[in-house]
């Protein structure tokens, strides 16, 4: 090769090396843009008592720039744990699923789900301490998923309302999923549901109207859209439903039924007790139960961690796991002697409190008493926490000795 | 012309070369078995599918990228082939780029391979809908290669296949770490000489992170602003990027006795 040559090759490839930086330079934001790892605040390596280790095949396979793959691998091996029942296991590995892969809509959706619902006690009864991990880990979700309905539904249906029984917050979510661009028409409806939970008729009548003419119109556009029809179908019947009860409640307060409330619990041995009491309430009326350390705190959600706290005791039984009347009674017994680590009882007070919530109610229990309590008088119980609201709730305070 | 018939060889030896057709096969069927999860929901299945499958190709195309660049000019000069060719009249750069157009071709052909099986397990899980933005994937793999394969080419004129093997490897893995070397390259914390390494390091080394763009095409809830505009600028970079090195393995290996 002529020297003449070797020079203008050497001077090409020097001046293509700043063009190689600014290229770089120009990428590195559009990059950073998409690629999973932002948004995630930490990847927390402990759920209770399994610690996650990242096998070095997977590690390996993370830092060459695999990340979705190992996601998915691990994806599989959680799926796994989940037809063994071996829920615990699947936690940790969603959160590192969601670190590698923060897109991950399903493994969001299904590691809330368990955190929420699977870590049970010998009863199948659900360790409260977990719905916060939960609600968080789902706006984790959305934080790193904008405009995906699934999460935000999920968030407001699934935890804030059917777990936490937080409606205002439930209609937040819903309401904010039902306006994403893929949002479902199930979403819709549920928006006029919790309208109903949270006491709101007159915008749940609303919303129904707003549901019936948007499935009018798509139905009409298209009369082969079959969603559409079953969205106008179903609503129109709801409204009708909802209008005819409007009218049918609408002087409930002007006959109240005294419900006659009282609870009282037992002690039958080391934390083991019995809850009864009256309710004059319809059969299937249910009672919510919560038994919490007497300095209970809502964990801060800023200062959030995976890790419950192992001294705190609460128990819930709330929602359709409350507990059921039937001939004007209420019983059930409570063997916590099995699950000393879901229930310390560690602290020296607690707190028990016996709750009916009109609006949780089913809807031939609110027929007699209306959507918010306004057909319901006691003579001891009656809680008006917010207006037009008319709960039952016994608070009862316990020591230790009590429970053990 | 000379060029072209030394890429032709080189694809033909490449192609019978049992390691590679391994490495192929075993890809192949990965990304066929990738559909045996099929006991997720639907959104989940093929996310998997995707994810598993421009995974696969990435790996196996790296595999044989790798294997087939770093035995491009050794074998030659290992069996002595070279000082036949050489003593024809061919130049040396002549060699040197078709022996790298020939890698160019096979990897194009394995990977067209892997793309059809893949992409026809993804038609029929997807309910016979092909999702042809996929290849927008596959593209960038090819070009990721084609930059690797580069780097393999310059080590091969002056290294033995092991010592080039991890070579290559370890500028794969550093170029694969852009996040890593951008960040240390603007922490603030950071002495400024250890910052204007890492500078040194993100901005020399070929970043192959670059070319990860199977987060987006898996989950369609994700999207790249101005999506043409990254893909070509990825182009340009790789191509300007090859075109450098070549030109270093062209001057190394014009200087080199044989």
């Amino acid at each position: 090769m002529k020297r003449s040559t070797r020079i203008t090759l050497i001077i090409i490839a020097l001046a293509l090396v700043p063009a190689i930086v600014k290229l770089q330079a120009t990428i590195d934001p559009q990059r950073a843009q998409f690629q999973p790892g932002k948004g995630v605040s930490s990847v927390v390596t402990q759920v209770g008592n399994n610690p996650v280790v990242l096998p070095s095949q997977f590690v390996a396979g993370t830092i060459i720039g695999f990340r979705e793959v190992v996601a998915g691998l691990l994806w599989v091996r959680a799926n796994d744990f989940f037809h063994s029942g071996n829920y615990e296991a699947i936690v940790p590995l969603t959160r590192t699923i969601t670190w590698l892969d923060p897109h991950q809509i399903e493994v969001y959706r299904t590691g809330a789900w368990h955190l929420a619902y699977n870590f049970v006690d010998s009863s199948a009864r659900a360790d409260y301490r977990y719905l916060a991990p939960a609600i968080k880990f789902l706006e984790e979700g959305v934080d790193n998923n904008p405009g995906v309905s699934d999460v935000e539904f999920d968030l407001g249906y699934v935890l804030y309302s059917l777990k936490a029984q937080d409606f205002d917050k439930a209609l937040y979510w819903i309401s904010r999923a039902a306006e994403e661009k893929d949002a479902m028409y199930p979403m819709k409806r549920q928006i006029a549901h919790h309208y109903e939970r949270a006491g709101r008729i007159d915008d749940a009548v609303r919303q129904w109207e707003r549901c019936v003419e948007e499935g009018r119109a798509a139905f009409r556009k298209n009369p082969q859209d079959f969603k559409a029809e079953d969205h106008f179908l179903v609503s129109k019947r709801n409204l009708d439903m909802m209008l005819i009860r409007r009218v049918m409640r609408a002087d409930l307060s002007k006959r109240r039924i005294d419900a006659g409330f009282e609870a009282h619990v037992k002690r039958l041995g080391p934390r083991i007790f019995q809850i009864s009491g009256t309710a004059n309430l319809p059969d299937g009326a249910k009672i919510d139960l919560m038994l919490l350390d007497a300095d209970y705190r809502e964990p801060d959600m800023e200062s959030f961690t995976w890790q419950v706290d192992p001294n705190v005791t609460a128990v819930a039984d709330i929602g359709i796991h409350g507990i059921y009347v039937e001939n004007g009674r209420f019983e059930r017994k409570y063997d916590l002697s099995k699950d000393v680590k879901q229930y310390p009882f560690k602290k020296d007070r607690y707190v028990l409190t016996l709750t009916f919530n009109p609006r949780t109610a089913a809807d031939y229990i609110q027929d007699g008493i209306g959507w918010s309590g306004e057909g319901l008088a006691d003579q001891r119980y009656l809680d008006t926490p917010t207006p037009g609201l008319r709960k039952l709730r016994k608070v009862i305070y316990l020591d230790r000795k009590d429970i053990l | 012309m000379t060029i072209l018939v030394i890429a032709k060889t080189t694809l033909g030896e490449a192609l019978r070369k049992k390691i590679l057709n391994i490495f192929l096969l075993v890809a192949l069927a990965m990304i066929a078995f990738s559909v045996s999860f099929a006991y997720f929901t639907y959104r989940e299945e093929l996310t998997i599918i995707k994810s598993m499958g421009l995974g696969v190709i990435a790996i196996a195309g790296m595999f044989i990228a790798v294997v087939l660049g770093i035995n491009l000019v050794p074998a030659e000069i290992e069996r002595r082939t070279i000082y036949t060719i050489l003593s024809k009249p061919v130049r040396r750069y002549e060699f040197l780029l078709g022996k790298f157009l020939g890698s160019l071709l096979t990897i194009l052909i394995n990977l067209a391979l892997m793309t059809a099986v893949f992409l026809a397990m993804v038609t029929w899980k997807n309910h016979w809908q092909p999702d042809f933005a996929l290849l927008k994937g596959i593209l960038m793999i090819f070009f990721q290669l084609f930059l690797l394969s580069s780097v393999a080419m310059v080590f091969s004129v002056f290294t033995t296949p092991l010592v080039n093997f991890f070579l290559t490897s370890a500028v794969y893995v550093v170029g694969s770490l852009s996040d890593v070397t951008m960040a240390l390259s603007r922490g603030e914390d950071k002495n400024p000489i250890i910052r204007g390494l890492y500078w040194l390091v993100h901005y020399l080394v070929p970043q192959f992170a670059n070319f990860f763009t199977q987060n987006p095409l898996i989950h369609p809830e994700v999207a790249i602003r101005n999506e043409a505009t990254y893909y070509a600028q990825n182009i340009i970079y790789a191509i300007i990027y090859a075109a450098v090195l070549l030109i270093i393995a062209i001057l190394v290996f014009e200087r080199r006795d044989m």
